[in-house]
This record gives structure tokens, sequence and C-alpha cells, in this order.
């Protein structure tokens, strides 16, 4: 398998206030060397838990911030050593999911401005092409046409999601990265929100780099997975391996974190 | 008589819109009860209810509420000021916004003891650093000192439950109290709510759209869709055999985790 994305010694680091002070800073490591490979086709699902540098490693990934040390490429190319045009063209192959996609969604936006306005951006579509564009991107996510006029707020919140889904595979980029993409939803929009994002993978050939805290979602989803814990990573191996026979104690205690129904005693 | 009795409680954002259309539970005192539902069910806003703080625009139609037997359907906020924390306890998702983070996290525990339980500054604040290191914030005393900030989510989780819990209720709810926080740290949050409980005997009114998390803490428990209970079971039983439409679904949510 061919790489399209490349990590190599990522460190990154952030001044934080001082915790016991009233003023001055402390350098704070968010990532410490981090190197990773994406496949052409893969899935790969970086988990940590808060503080551990997932979310700064998604943000390095797509160039939203650059490193102290190390490189990011992507085909081959070095993100650093490219220009602001360059980048911006780089980006219709490298798009980015949140969390909360109500943050990342404009209030004042319809719809269908929402959904193209990376198309628009980098391809310079409009009229009538735009506009049959913004339905099929809807309709590609389970959203329908009927739903172009409406704003953000008269989405609900897995819907929601979806439209930040269809705006980043609108220019169908190689590679998404999502962060924590369905941590904000309910248990049942979570299966559907994953259904989608793996659909869309198989469809479009897409790379997946999934950021998550939690394990449970990775079943049936990842190929492989990188466990973060402090700005590293402390282990990595194909999911199989990490779920059966996970070696570093920070995943074995994961694992035995994880409250699944019928699975494991009670604790009370 | 029941730790917590609702019944049949109605509530609507006007008359065409009606979220809750009767829910009725009751919670004994030293039980801990279960509640789960689809996000939207209506589960967040029955335990609000509970606690007197319906959002604004929300109208409480019908029903009864008794809380040790009080009734408070109706009831003016001066008598609900005297119920909240004194009988009845809450823990939410967002521990950083239910702390106020101007406060000392030990002035915060104190103040509650000295508006419920009549107490004095010095033994307030000696009271509030046990607290503390009651809910594993160790030492108490220094703890006690820091601001909100200082902590970690999972101390102010912590924090947050010795504050909901200081002034002795006799049910304590919590409306998703582990949802926000890392897979280690809600099974350790888990694990203190367990442990108070065998310790203090209170009642639990645990709100959850994941059945791992209630099944870690009780084994009753009510589903809810669309502003009505829909099943009332035996945890257990509603992992091996769900009934109800709600129930079923989020099992089948569930096991595609599991198997996949």
């Amino acid at each position: 398998m061919k790489n399209i994305l490349e990590a190599q010694g990522l460190i990154k680091n952030y001044a934080v206030p001082k915790k016991e002070a009233w003023f001055g800073s402390d350098s704070l490591r968010a990532l410490d060397g981090v190197s990773l490979t994406l496949g052409e086709g893969e899935t790969l699902a970086v988990v940590g838990e808060s503080g551990s540098g997932k979310s700064t490693l998604g943000r390095l990934l797509v160039a939203l911030e650059t490193p102290d040390a190390g490189s990011v490429s992507m085909g081959g190319q070095d993100l650093s050593t490219l220009g602001g045009s360059e980048l911006r063209r780089k980006r219709r192959d490298l798009q980015m999911i949140f969390q909360d996609p109500y943050a990342s969604l404009d209030p004042r936006w319809k719809a269908e401005r929402i959904v193209t306005e990376n198309l628009v951006a980098a391809e310079g579509l409009q009229g009538a092409p735009l506009a049959a564009e913004a339905v099929r991107l809807l309709e590609m996510v389970g959203l329908s046409a009927d739903m172009l006029d409406r704003y953000p707020h008269q989405f609900s919140g897995g819907q929601r999601q979806r439209l930040a889904i269809a705006r980043a595979v609108a220019t169908s980029p190689k590679v998404l990265i999502a962060d924590e993409p369905v941590s904000a939803l309910d248990l049942e929009l979570q299966v559907q929100i994953l259904d989608l994002l793996k659909k869309l993978k198989a469809d479009m050939g897409l790379s997946l780099l999934f950021i998550t805290h939690d394990l449970k979602l990775l079943r049936g989803l990842a190929d492989r997975v990188a466990v973060m814990q402090a700005g590293r990573i402390v282990e990595e191996g194909t999911l199989e391996q990490v779920w059966k026979d996970p070696q570093h104690p920070f995943t074995q205690e994961l694992l035995a974190s994880l409250l699944m129904p019928g699975q494991r005693k009670a604790r009370h | 008589m029941s730790a917590l009795a609702l019944e049949d409680l109605r509530v609507d954002f006007g008359p065409e819109h009606v979220v809750l259309q009767g829910v009725s539970l009751w919670v004994e005192p030293g039980q801990a009860l279960g509640l789960l539902g689809p996000s939207g069910s209506g589960k967040s806003l029955t335990a609000l209810a509970c606690l007197g703080l319906l959002p604004t625009g929300a109208r409480w139609v019908g029903g009864s509420l008794r809380i040790a037997g009080q009734e408070l359907f109706g009831a003016d906020e001066r008598v609900w000021q005297k119920i909240r924390g004194a009988m009845i306890g809450l823990v939410f998702q967002e521990p950083f916004t239910a702390l106020n983070p101007l406060m000392r996290v030990g002035e915060q525990i104190a103040e509650s003891l000295r508006l419920h339980q009549g107490m004095h500054d010095q033994a307030a604040q000696r009271e509030a650093a046990i607290w503390l290191e009651r809910v594993g914030l160790t030492p108490g005393a220094s703890r006690a000192r820091q601001y909100p900030h200082q902590y970690s989510g999972g101390m102010r989780q912590r924090a947050l439950i010795a504050l909901a819990l200081a002034a002795g209720p006799k049910i304590l709810i919590a409306d998703e109290p582990t949802t926000a926080l890392d897979a280690t740290v809600q099974t350790q949050i888990i694990d203190l709510i367990n442990r108070l409980r065998q310790e203090l005997g209170f009642a639990l009114l645990i709100i959850s759209h994941d059945l791992g998390v209630i099944e870690a803490l009780t084994q009753d428990a009510l589903v809810m869709q669309a502003g009505r209970v829909v099943e009332r079971a035996k945890v257990t039983d509603l992992i091996h055999a769900p009934q109800s439409d709600a129930a079923r679904r989020l099992m089948r949510a569930h096991a595609s985790f599991m198997q996949a």
C-alpha cells in the first residue's frame, strides 16, 4: 500500500499560563516526536485521552498549524514548503471534520452555501452547476434537497455533522481527518455517522484518519490504531493486535475502561 | 415514602409543542434508578423538572412531584432554594460550567454548608476540606484553596459531586455525569459514585444515553422516547430482551460496536 500522508518526528510546544501563579507562562510539549503514516484507502485511528496531543496532531496534519520540528508530507510533498496558493490547492485533497459541527458551521449561511463553500473557493463553480452539486452533496450524506435553504440551527446535531461531512467531501479529497466526529452525539447517531463515513470512504476511495478518545467506535472502522499518551505514540498496530493483545499498560487500561453492556461485571 | 415520586409529569413549550407527555417515575430511598433514552427523548428535561429548573419557555402543565413527601408542583423559587442542595443534589455533564470560576473550590462547598446546614465559617471550611478528601481530592485543605481552572476535568467532576452531596441530600440526580470525560476517568467517577452511595446511602437517578454507564451504576432502568416512558425493566432484561422500540434500537447500536 502506498502512503498518502506521512508525518516525521513532529514536535509542537505551546505556551500555557502557569498553573500556580497569576502571571508568566510555561512551555507545554503537546507533541513529543510523533511519526506516522496513512496508507492509500486506509483508516488509521489515533486514540488518546484529553491532553494526549491527538487534536494537535490532527491540526498539524492538515497544516492548520505548523510544527516546531518535524514535517508532514502528502503524496511525497512537504506541506511546510508550500506557499499560500499551493497550500489552498492541497486543501482540496486534505479535509477535516470536528467534534462540534455547530461551531464549525457559519450560523448566517444556508446549507447550500455551506456545502459548496470549498467548491466555489477551489473550483470557481457557480450558477446552475453549483446548485446541482449542492443537491448531490446533501443527498450523498443522507440529507435532502429541501434542506438547502435551512440554516445550521434548523438542523439536529446528527444532521449538522452530516452537513459538515458534505462540505468536507465536496472537493473529493484524498484524505479526511476526523477529530472526534461523533463524540457529541448519542449512541444511535454515532452508529449512523460512522456508517456514513464508511460508505463515503468506500465510494470515494478516501483515506481516513480518525481521532478519538473512545476505543469502542473502532471495531469495523479502523484498519490500524495508534495509541497516544503525553504527546507520544505509545503503541501502534492493527486493530486486531491492539484489541486482542495490547502491549502498553495505557492501552490495557483504555480497554479495561470500556463499558460494554452485558460484557462485564457490574461495578456496583 | 419514595425519595422522589414523579407522577404524570406534563411539560410543554406552548399547546402545540408538548415535550413531556405524562412521565411517572419513583425512586425509593437508597435505590438507584437509570433513565435511558436517545437525545431529544425528554430525559434531561425530566431531570430539570425534578429540580424546579425548567428552561425559559417551558411550562409545567400537569402532574405531581413529591420529594420526601413534599408536593412541589407549583412551588415558588423560595421553596425550591430550600429543596435544592439540601434535599436533592445535581451533577451534570459539564463540571466546568457548574462551578463558579471566580471562587475557590472549598469556598463553594463551604457556602452550601453554611446555607443549608447553618454551619459557621470555620467549621464549614473544615468540613469542605473533608468532603474534598472523601471524593479523592487530596490533600483536601490545599485542594480547597484552588480555583476550578486549576483542576482537570475529572477533578472538577469530583468537586461537583462533593458540592452536590455536601448538604446531605437524600437523592442525587446525575445527568450524563461521565459523558464528557475520558474513558479511564469515566470509570473512576462511576466507582466513586458507587462507593459514596455505599457510605452515605443516598438514592440515585442516573440519566444517560449509554446503557454501559447505566449498567455500571444500577440494576433498574426506565427507557424514554418522545417524552414518554416506554419501558421499565431490569438492566439485564434490557440488554438481553429489550421490549420497546427505543430499547431495541439502543441495544442494536451497542451491538454494532461489540460485534463488527
